[in-house]
């Protein structure tokens, strides 16, 4: 499945394509906002893991615009950040997220249980 | 006390008056008094004359003898009016030498009156003539020896008689005094004398032809203390006002006054020819009525009573006065207190009309919308407002004046600089009786900077959770990778090695939560979100989650809950922290035979809530400091490693947060029972920014 990952840490963005695409998955990686737009000018993804700190532009300017965008605004985008306020959760929520997690709650095979909760098609 | 003299006055006034009519009264009376009785006296003095007048009417028609001089006295009214007040007497003018014959005469002519059996002339004198009295009217006993006595051998009566000739008419005697002739008499009196003629015709006669005509007299005696005393006939109320004496010339005649003479009146009474004077003397007893006597009292009284009752009146004004002063003065005083306090607290407050017109502002005003009072004062607030989109102000309005109800809420203001800040306003209306809008009462708090500081904290927050957070991530996922066998099997060891690499790391991810979770709550950031819940539901699933997640070290969990609880509302999540908290502690430190028993039931307001474990218990002295932040007690420490030390202080915070209470008996080595209630009114919705952390 061709994913992006929309994430500003090293080490687990490294994480992230170590289990995914040991598991077949199809990885993009964007450091930021901005970057993850541009990937989606020229890679259409089925599913996109979105962090929501993230420098320049945060996720949920990118959620927004993303949403804005009638060529992907339907592609299902799971958040998983740190953040674990309420507010943060609703405002994703809000704005078009199909589902929340936060990282350290949760190990990846736990998210990628999430992931096909989420789309049952695979 | 210009009133009160004038009132002093006014009385002395009336008093003097009162006290002179009174005098004037009495006066009047007295002066009444004297002319009754001098009237009375001259009354008796004129009856004296006529009583002479007729006597002398009758004798000169014909002669008269005992028997018709008695027969007159029968037939007149005489002894009616004035009992045994007179003696009357017929005198015959008998020369000396004719004396003898005449007693004898006399004695045979009334030869049947035993009165005249011893008649005879005396006393006998050297006179040439002589005046005997030959008939006598009189009840008297001392007069009734006068019987043919000379009345000219009394020089008074001579000089009476005398002068009765000249004037033709009656005339008065002077004093005399019975003593002379009866030496036993102590009585004095007055004798009036008139000559009687032989023809009535005498009157018109000159005086000596007259005098030929002359052949007798009559006069009439009467007693000085009859004739000026005994007036209680005429004074009819008896209650004479005056005593009097009477002088004739210096001869006092008639004594009526006693003790001391006051009030002295002199009258000069004239009685016939003869002129007495009468000293009046107010009698000590007399009265006038009882309302006259005392007036002049009754008018100081009532001088001062109208004193009193007009100082009365005055004093109960002046206290009003006083009173409504002090009121005053102290509702001033509240009011200076008020508008200083009002003047000098550090939020903006103003009060406008019911149009929204400034009619006050204090300096907190001034210095937070950076205009000054005169420049608010008429105007409205909107001069420091219109940041807000217009839906705001219109609901604002519409609270505060449609439905006069008090509106709160956040919004942003420019000041006059032109800087945008943040207040939390609050505006109340202020209704009269009726209900009616008469002002409305603006209170902001520049709240720029706490706001500021609230996103500094959060973003602070944010950042900080996302910044700890992730290395940890990081950590638990290859972690779990590796041990998954991602990148290869592993050796015993290894595996070993990594296990404890991700244990170790879970439970820093743990306190990271629990420290994002108490400066969450620290920072009152923690949301509340209340709704039913069903209790039994909640605790049966921590138990549940309790026995996976502890499975290592699983005791027998047996929970006891009360069947038909009612709906708690209260937020699930919070409230399952706390049970999650408490079980797992009792898991924990019971080891795997421990006991763990969980009860939950209803008591009185209360949801009551009881966990009881087997386990090592809490020592005595690390009790009190059970639920301080970070702590663990020693024992707990040996037996694992792995405790944040936050679960009970974060347990004992959300229960208390919720309006309960949360308590424990402990022995060591026996086990620990935690308490806590939680009302059955449930929680407080409160909005925060943040949910726990799991």
């Amino acid at each position: 499945m061709k994913t992006l990952i929309v994430e500003d840490d090293s080490f687990l963005l490294s994480a992230y394509r170590l289990k995914l695409e040991g598991l077949g998955y199809e990885i993009k990686e964007a450091l930021d906002g901005a970057e993850a737009l541009k990937i989606l000018e020229w890679w259409t993804p089925e599913l996109v893991i979105l962090d929501l700190m993230l420098p320049k532009m945060d996720g949920f300017d990118f959620l927004t615009k993303m949403k804005a965008d009638d060529r992907w605004k339907n592609v299902p985008v799971l958040v998983a950040s740190n953040l674990g306020q309420r507010e943060d959760i609703d405002r994703a929520m809000a704005l078009g997220a199909a589902g929340y997690v936060v990282k350290s709650d949760l190990s990846l095979e736990d998210l990628v249980t999430k992931i096909n909760a989420l789309l049952p098609k695979k | 006390m210009f009133t009160t003299m004038v009132i002093m006055v006014a009385t002395f006034l009336v008093w003097r008056y009162v006290s002179l009519t009174i005098e004037g009264l009495r006066n009047e009376s007295y002066e009444n008094e004297i002319t009754f009785i001098t009237d009375e006296v001259q009354s008796r003095v004129n009856f004296m004359v006529d009583t002479l007048y007729n006597l002398r009417g009758m004798i000169t028609v014909g002669d008269v003898d005992s028997e018709k001089w008695r027969n007159y006295f029968l037939s007149t009214a005489i002894e009616d009016r004035y009992p045994d007040y007179f003696s009357f007497a017929y005198v015959d003018i008998v020369d000396k030498n004719e004396a003898a014959a005449y007693e004898n005469r006399i004695r045979t002519a009334e030869k049947n009156n035993p009165s005249y059996k011893s008649f005879f002339v005396f006393p006998k004198t050297d006179n040439a003539q002589t005046y005997p009295i030959r008939l006598l009217h009189t009840f008297d006993q001392d007069i009734s020896l006068l019987l043919g006595y000379d009345v000219g051998s009394s020089p008074a009566v001579s000089g009476a008689v005398v002068e009765s000739v000249r004037t033709s008419g009656p005339v008065m005697s002077g004093l005399t005094y019975l003593k002379l002739v009866i030496p036993s008499s102590d009585k004095t009196g007055y004798v009036v004398a008139m000559p009687i003629y032989s023809d009535v015709s005498a009157m018109e006669l000159s005086i000596d032809q007259r005098n030929r005509l002359l052949t007798n007299f009559v006069g009439v005696w009467i007693d000085s203390e009859r004739l000026f005393g005994d007036l209680s006939t005429v004074i009819e109320d008896e209650n004479p006002a005056l005593a009097y004496d009477v002088y004739d010339g210096s001869v006092l005649i008639s004594k009526g006054i006693e003790g001391n003479q006051n009030n002295l009146y002199e009258r000069e009474v004239t009685l016939l020819n003869k002129n007495f004077r009468m000293v009046f003397s107010g009698k000590s007893d007399y009265k006038l009525t009882f309302f006259q006597e005392n007036l002049p009292m009754f008018t100081l009284a009532t001088g001062l009573v109208v004193i009193l009752m007009w100082y009365g009146t005055l004093i109960s004004i002046l206290t009003a006065r006083k009173r409504a002063e002090e009121l005053a003065n102290t509702a001033t005083k509240d009011l200076k207190k008020f508008k200083m306090a009002v003047d000098g607290v550090s939020d903006h407050v103003i009060i406008t009309d019911s149009d929204g017109t400034i009619i006050y502002a204090n300096k907190g005003a001034e210095r937070i919308t950076g205009y000054s009072v005169k420049e608010m004062l008429g105007k409205r607030p909107s001069l420091w407002g219109g940041q807000m989109p217009e839906g705001f102000y219109e609901k604002m309005w519409k609270t505060i004046k449609v439905q006069k109800k008090p509106f709160s809420g956040q919004l942003t203001n420019k000041r006059k600089s032109g800087d945008v800040y943040e207040a939390e306003i609050n505006i109340s209306p202020i209704l009269n009786e009726k209900g009616d809008l008469i002002y409305f009462i603006g209170i902001e708090r520049d709240i720029t900077r706490t706001k500021a500081l609230d996103r500094m904290k959060t973003e602070f927050i944010s950042l900080a959770s996302h910044q700890l957070r992730t290395p940890l991530s990081a950590v638990k996922w290859f972690g779990r990778m590796l041990l998954a066998g991602d990148a290869g099997k592993l050796t015993k060891l290894q595996e070993e090695y990594i296990d404890k690499i991700n244990s170790s790391n879970e439970r820093e991810i743990r306190l990271v939560n629990s420290l994002l979770n108490i400066s969450r709550i620290e920072s009152g950031r923690i949301s509340i979100v209340p709704k039913p819940t069903d209790m039994k539901e909640l605790v049966e699933n921590v138990v549940t989650d309790t026995g996976i997640s502890e499975d290592k070290k699983t005791s027998e969990i047996k929970v006891d809950i009360e069947e038909d609880l009612p709906l708690l509302n209260i937020d699930p999540d919070l409230i399952r922290h706390v049970y999650m908290n408490l079980v797992t502690n009792a898991v924990r430190y019971s080891g795997k035979r421990g006991k763990v028993n969980v009860q939950v039931k209803t008591k009185g307001r209360y949801l009551f809530s009881v966990i009881e474990d087997s386990g090592i218990g809490i020592p005595t002295s690390e009790q009190g400091r059970i639920f301080d932040r970070f702590f663990r007690a020693a024992n707990a420490m040996k037996r694992e490693t792995e405790g944040t030390g936050l679960g009970l202080y974060l347990a004992k915070t959300i229960v208390e947060s919720s309006g309960g209470k949360i308590w424990f008996k402990s022995k060591e080595n026996v086990g620990t029972t935690f308490y806590f209630t939680l009302p059955l009114s449930g929680m407080k919705a409160k909005k925060g920014e943040v949910t726990l952390a799991k």
